[in-house]
């Protein structure tokens, strides 16, 4: 009975920590979407091979027909400013989307997937609000 | 600038619809016609939504689910195309479309005529699968442009563009049998009007294997070298000139594991042995003109030039050959209104072929070898005029129809090749298609049936074989729907129907006395021959990164055959399904795939069984699956093929006596290699 009870406490205890873990990672994912010169396939095919090695990176998508890369990253580890250089590093031109969506009201959010649409922007603006 | 905008994008769906020989418009639209595509599609393989014609596109993605080494191992991800071996001796790959044997398919390498004559038995491997951009299988007569051969289909290759910003690509393979692959392509962009891709293959399969114990490399040892060079100019104009040479030369040595190639070729003395010499040269232009500002009307030149030699022994048969194929299109393309369109144009084709088959073989009775001197040479010239009209109503309609007049020189016959396609969109999920045409086609004797050669039987060819001639027409249906996550998730049924006025059929179920099936007949179709094939395609990605393909096709094939009226063709499977599964992690750095196939069982040639024994060869099951691990720059992939090692047994009948009538490898209706692992590597340089 004692050994069951260190058990599930031993259990709580990692599901704590584990759960701190988690949360404190999902605190320093931010979302951010560019718009960059997509032109073709060929395009994104470039930017997907380098973008996910970036440093701090943890899930993009670019989108040809939008012409839109949205990248989902870890704060601590790196900020929009890199990830727009690294972008243009390979020779496109990146800009922000949140600008523009602020002067829109969202209409220029990056839809590249339900998920960025619906609580990205949201995020992304508040991220930017915290940094300006 | 609307109007313009409109006629651009109306010939890019139609050109490409067309699959026609390039123009200026044409690659420039076909670029963005592939924007459009891809931006929408699935990953991998995926049926066309916009093109009239039912086109399935492999792509790039696809050709990277497995090793895909050559041309012939990129079609095992789809069942409308199936592949197997002409003989358990050559290592010749055929590929079936919509039932029919790959010669009645028109394969088009960026939509000139490739893989023909005596390029055809080893055409498959002659492409490297990681050369190639992307494969579109169109089923159905398709269109006239390309000449009047197509009666199956056409099977259009787009390799590496030089216009691609990858100045480097690598890819090496290994697999546990030590066969050792090398590609390397590299694509420049000198300037804005210049760029060029420059490729070279080296493969070896340097082993001889002889797993299942007959005596005889279930493949020969091959050696492969490849090159390539293309070059595309595009003027400020819009003009556009693409040219290319590519080489190559492949050996392949197989048999008996003890043959001893440097000693004679006795076979009181010698064990069977095969070597096969292949060289080939090709050169072309495409050079596309805008006559207007707007590109609406252009014409195009193609020119190709292909040599090809091939120095083969099987055993005690000799078969040389040398071809010189010249291939001339000129066309005219005007888009008149927002809705309509015509072509028109001259086209021909000039084939010197110098061949000449030492039909050797022992009859049982007589212990010398007899022999017989078969000059297959021939010249053979086919041109004609063409015309394509296209009414095209806001992509939601189209109707293609055109007509095409030939003269053929050999048979002396005046050929019209009418054919049409629509498409309509009852709404945008449901999408019908329906074509019909006529297809003719000349009999290349041995290169068609390489397999034959492969067998101690005497071949008997008749000599007054006419044109091949059939009639292909079917349709199919497609509905998009929402599956789960996935929006656009389909289904296609299709059907197909080809009726033969003329084949040149090859038989080998014809006894010369009872139970005496000692010769290989070939000789015109006297009375039906047909095949029905259906097909169901499914495709989602129900969950992000998750994709789903299933496939299931049937074939029903059937001729009337000399004594034995009308019949299901031999070693034809009657049905094939195929499952493919693909889950990659956040950002494609994990890929896992894998395939899963049903194979239908095939009619046994009527002398390989006796009463006792199923008529019928087994159905079989095949499983693949890879991994890869994406890096910047870097793919590394891993890879295992017929993972429950599912082999045919006995492929070859009388292995013990090669100098026999009764020896016989091209009776082949299953996988004659058993497991296999691999590894291989892709690297690649951004600009």
């Amino acid at each position: 009975m004692k050994k069951m009870g260190i058990i599930m406490l031993t259990a709580v205890l990692s599901l704590g920590i584990c759960g701190k873990v988690y949360a404190q990672n999902k605190n320093n994912e931010v979302e951010v979407t560019f718009t960059v010169n997509l032109h073709c396939e060929q395009c994104k095919k470039k930017v997907m091979n380098s973008l996910p090695h970036e440093k701090g990176v943890k899930d993009m998508k670019a989108d040809v027909a939008k012409q839109e890369v949205w990248i989902k990253f870890d704060s601590k580890k790196t900020d929009k400013e890199k990830l727009q250089k690294a972008i243009e590093k390979l020779g496109f031109t990146a800009t922000e989307v949140i600008l523009e969506a602020k002067a829109q009201g969202h209409a220029g959010c990056a839809a590249t997937c339900k998920k960025a649409h619906s609580d990205g922007c949201s995020k992304t603006e508040a991220t930017k609000k915290s940094k300006n | 600038m609307i109007k313009k905008i409109l006629l651009l994008s109306f010939s890019c769906i139609i050109i490409s619809a067309a699959a026609q020989n390039t123009t200026t418009a044409e690659d420039t639209l076909s670029y963005t016609l592939n924007e459009v595509v891809f931006s929408g599609a699935k990953e991998g393989s995926y049926i066309s939504k916009i093109r009239p014609i039912k086109t399935e596109v492999i792509t790039n993605a696809g050709l990277c689910k497995m090793a895909c080494c050559s041309l012939a191992e990129s079609f095992e991800n789809t069942a409308s195309v199936s592949v197997g071996y002409s003989d358990a001796i050559s290592g010749s790959r055929q590929i079936r479309l919509l039932g029919l044997a790959g010669k009645y398919t028109s394969m088009l390498d960026e939509n000139r005529p490739a893989m023909r004559g005596l390029a055809a038995p080893f055409g498959l491997s002659y492409i490297p699968g990681q050369w190639l951009e992307s494969i579109q299988i169109a089923k159905g007569p398709g269109s006239v442009i390309n000449g009047y051969e197509s009666i199956a289909g056409q099977i259009n290759l787009e390799l590496r563009k030089p216009s691609t910003e990858e100045p480097l690509f690598v890819n090496a393979y290994i697999d546990h049998l030590l066969r050792t692959e090398l590609n390397v392509v590299s694509s420049l962009q000198l300037n804005n009007k210049w760029s060029t891709a420059i490729f070279a293959h080296g493969s070896i399969d340097a082993q001889k294997h002889d797993d299942n114990g007959d005596g005889f490399m279930e493949e020969p040892m091959k050696k492969q070298i490849n090159f390539g060079n293309r070059w595309l100019y595009m003027a400020e104009n819009g003009m556009q000139w693409r040219f290319g040479l590519s080489g190559l030369y492949e050996t392949r040595d197989g048999g008996q594991i003890h043959f001893d190639k440097q000693a004679p070729r006795n076979p009181a003395t010698n064990n069977y042995g095969t070597n096969i010499d292949n060289t080939h040269i090709n050169a072309y232009s495409k050079l596309g003109i805008p006559l207007n500002d707007d590109n609406s009307a252009n014409i195009a030149i193609v020119t190709d030039y292909t040599y090809h030699d091939i120095q083969s022994f099987f055993g005690v048969k000799e078969y040389n050959g040398t071809q010189h194929a010249a291939f001339l299109n000129l066309m005219f393309q005007n888009i008149f209104h927002e809705h309509h369109k015509f072509v028109a144009g001259l086209s021909g084709q000039f084939n010197d072929y110098n061949e000449k088959l030492n039909d050797n073989w022992f009859d049982g009775v007589n212990p010398m070898v007899q022999s017989n001197i078969l000059d297959l040479s021939r010249r053979e010239t086919a041109g004609g005029v063409y015309g394509e009209y296209t009414f095209n109503r806001d992509e939601k309609l189209v109707f293609i129809t055109g007509m095409r007049i030939d003269y053929n020189n050999l048979y002396k016959k005046w050929l019209f090749t009418p054919r049409a396609n629509l498409k309509y969109d009852f709404t945008d999920n449901i999408i019908l298609r329906v074509s019909a045409g006529r297809g003719f086609r000349s009999a290349n004797i041995i290169p068609d049936n390489i397999g034959i050669l492969a067998t101690g039987r005497q071949i008997d060819i008749a000599d007054n074989l006419q044109l091949e001639d059939a009639w292909t027409y079917g349709g199919s249906l497609m509905f998009y729907f929402k599956c789960f996550e996935d929006e656009r998730a389909y289904i296609s049924l299709d059907y197909f129907r080809t009726d033969f006025i003329n084949q040149v059929l090859v038989n080998q179920e014809i006894s010369s006395a009872p139970n005496l099936y000692d010769k290989v007949h070939i000789y015109n179709l006297n009375g039906r021959s047909f095949t029905n094939a259906y097909q169901i395609d499914f495709s989602a990605f129900p969950v992000e990164r998750f994709n789903v393909t299933a496939t299931f096709r049937y074939n029903d094939t059937r001729a009337d055959l000399q004594g034995q009226g009308l019949t299901e063709l031999p070693l034809v499977d009657r049905y094939k399904g195929v499952l493919n599964v693909q889950y990659a992690t956040r950002m494609n750095k994990w890929v896992f795939d894998a395939t899963a196939q049903i194979n239908g069982q095939s009619r046994l040639s009527n002398f390989v069984y006796d009463d006792q024994k199923d008529h019928y060869s087994p159905v079989y099951p095949m499983f693949f699956a890879q991994i890869t691990r994406n890096f910047k720059g870097l793919s590394i992939y891993l890879g295992v093929e017929n993972i429950l090692n599912y082999m045919q047994e006995n492929p070859i009948l009388s292995p013990n006596a090669p100098y026999s009538y009764g020896f016989n490898s091209s009776v082949i209706w299953g996988p004659l290699m058993g497991r296999k692992f691999y590894a291989g590597l892709r690297y690649t340089i951004f600009k």
